[in-house]
């Protein structure tokens, strides 16, 4: 591996597993797609590494969000009982729900907004976001202002919900 | 970036940019004049400013474990495309690969064991152990290769088709209906953590991984973080210090391969389980695994030079010589 590459490797994977992290919901899935990439970086040397990753890690992301859904059709047909759920303990189960919870409010965004929200979490510029998603860099900004507002306004909402409900 | 600051304030967007450090210095500078005289874009400003950070504190609770970076997984080199294999990914061509090499153990399980049955779809999803399909096969017509579907039919099928196919008949109070829908169904719910539920496959991606090391020495195995590694071995697994991890994988049942460089072309293996377990993965299996063809490196010694390490029985094989093979097996640690 070259060492650009190398550099790349060091300084983005965590990025690039948290990017995928919040696609499939599965941090070993997470991670072995971010590996996955990372050997098509390999294998491919992209002039710009970091660009290329996160395009390959969202078709990855992709790929792999259509096969669980083909999975959970398939559950559905062979499924019987419900699955045993083994009592987490409770910082666990907080973390957990507050996790399902932000998953929740992500869902709310639109696929692009929840798009650039994401690159930009995961370090990309907004020149590199831009030339990812479709959009003008000038809009950029605004994309990100209204994904932010809305990730923020869905969560506090869910937890007003949650109040209410008691 | 288009700085909306003249007329009259600062739109939002150009507010977010600023705070992500993504003006130029010139239209920072627009903006920050614009800021000093007008009041109710510095009160936006701030208010823009906790957006971010509510949007960022959200994003920090929905990220996975922070883990270390493990060593890149590495692929085969010549961009031949062969790089590991997605767990889901069918794995016929181990399926035959274990058939060539398994003749023996077939003819254990039972005479008529006809090695031409497409037994493909046995490992996947690390479905029942390649045995009890083999076992299985006795029950059936001797089905040749020309007869898929009995196969398919009997041997427990992983594949979405051959399970959807299974259950429906288990369901309908069909003939074989062993693995209840109830397992099949928390396979397919869960997909087995590396270590521990995808074992069986694993044992079977073991076994043939030295019969295909020279056509690509890092297509059978499954990476392992340095994580779940330890949680096999029980301790962090061990290295030859100064040598560069190229990558750590499950080598079969308890094993761990740890994969290290000698040069740029070169690479040692260790494998290595837990010297308690040695005995319980039982020395059929490791006569089994050591009986596979391995000649496959030039100069790789057919035998593994072993010796324990704390509680690891560590073994090495590499492209090199015994002496040397020794040498470095001492240093480790």
């Amino acid at each position: 591996m070259p060492d650009d590459l190398a550099e790349v490797y060091r300084t983005t994977y965590r990025a690039l597993v948290r990017f995928l992290y919040r696609k499939v919901w599965d941090a070993e899935r997470a991670a072995d797609l971010a590996q996955e990439a990372f050997a098509r970086a390999v294998e491919h040397q992209p002039d710009n590494a970091r660009g290329w990753l996160f395009i390959v890690a969202a078709n990855l992301a992709r790929d792999e969000a259509r096969r669980a859904i083909r999975e959970r059709r398939h559950l559905t047909l062979v499924k019987n009982e419900p699955e045993p759920v083994a009592p987490a303990p409770d910082e666990e189960a907080d973390a957990a729900s507050e996790r399902e919870r932000v998953r929740a409010a992500l869902d709310t965004l639109s696929p692009r907004d929840r798009e650039a929200l994401l690159l930009w979490d995961g370090g990309l510029s907004y020149d590199e976001i831009a030339r990812q998603t479709g959009l003008a860099k000038g809009a950029i900004g605004t994309t990100l202002a209204r994904a932010r507002r809305r990730l923020v306004e869905a969560y506090d909402e869910s937890e007003r919900h949650d109040v209410a409900r008691g | 970036m288009k700085v909306s600051v003249t007329m009259s304030h600062a739109d939002e967007g150009t507010l977010h940019a600023y705070l992500d450090g993504e003006l130029t210095a010139v239209e920072r500078a627009g903006l920050e004049a614009h800021l000093e005289a007008c009041a109710a874009c510095r009160t936006r400003l701030a208010e823009e400013r906790d957006l971010v950070e509510r949007a960022q504190g959200l994003l920090r609770r929905a990220a996975p474990p922070e883990v270390a970076v493990p060593p890149l997984r590495r692929t085969g080199g010549g961009g031949r495309g062969a790089r590991p294999l997605p767990r889901w990914m069918p794995l016929a061509w181990a399926a035959s690969v274990l058939l060539a090499l398994g003749g023996g153990w077939i003819a254990r399980g039972g005479g008529t064991a006809a090695p031409a049955v497409p037994a493909a779809p046995v490992l996947q999803d690390a479905a029942p152990p390649a045995a009890v399909a083999l076992g299985e096969q006795d029950a059936v017509a001797p089905a040749g290769p020309a007869a898929p579907a009995a196969s398919r039919r009997d041997a427990p099928a992983a594949k979405t088709t051959g399970r959807e196919e299974r259950e429906a008949a288990g369901g309908a109070g069909g003939p074989t209906p062993p693995p209840t829908a109830d397992q099949a169904g928390r396979l397919a719910a869960v997909p087995p953590p590396v270590a521990q539920a995808g074992a069986p496959r694993a044992e079977a991606v073991g076994l043939v991984a030295s019969a295909v090391a020279n056509a690509d020495e890092s297509l059978a195995l499954t990476p392992l973080t340095v994580d779940s590694a330890r949680a096999i071995l029980g301790t962090a697994p061990v290295t030859i210090p100064g040598l560069p991890v190229r990558r750590i994988a499950l080598g079969g049942p308890g094993v761990v391969v740890v994969e290290q460089a000698l040069d740029a072309t070169t690479v040692v293996r260790l494998h290595e389980r837990r010297a308690d377990a040695v005995r319980e993965v039982g020395p059929d299996a490791m006569a089994r695994q050591r009986a596979a063809p391995e000649p496959t490196r030039p100069a790789e010694s057919s035998e593994r030079l072993a010796r324990y390490v704390g509680t690891l029985r560590v073994e090495i094989a590499g492209p090199v010589g015994a002496d040397s093979l020794s040498k470095l097996l001492e240093r480790v640690r």
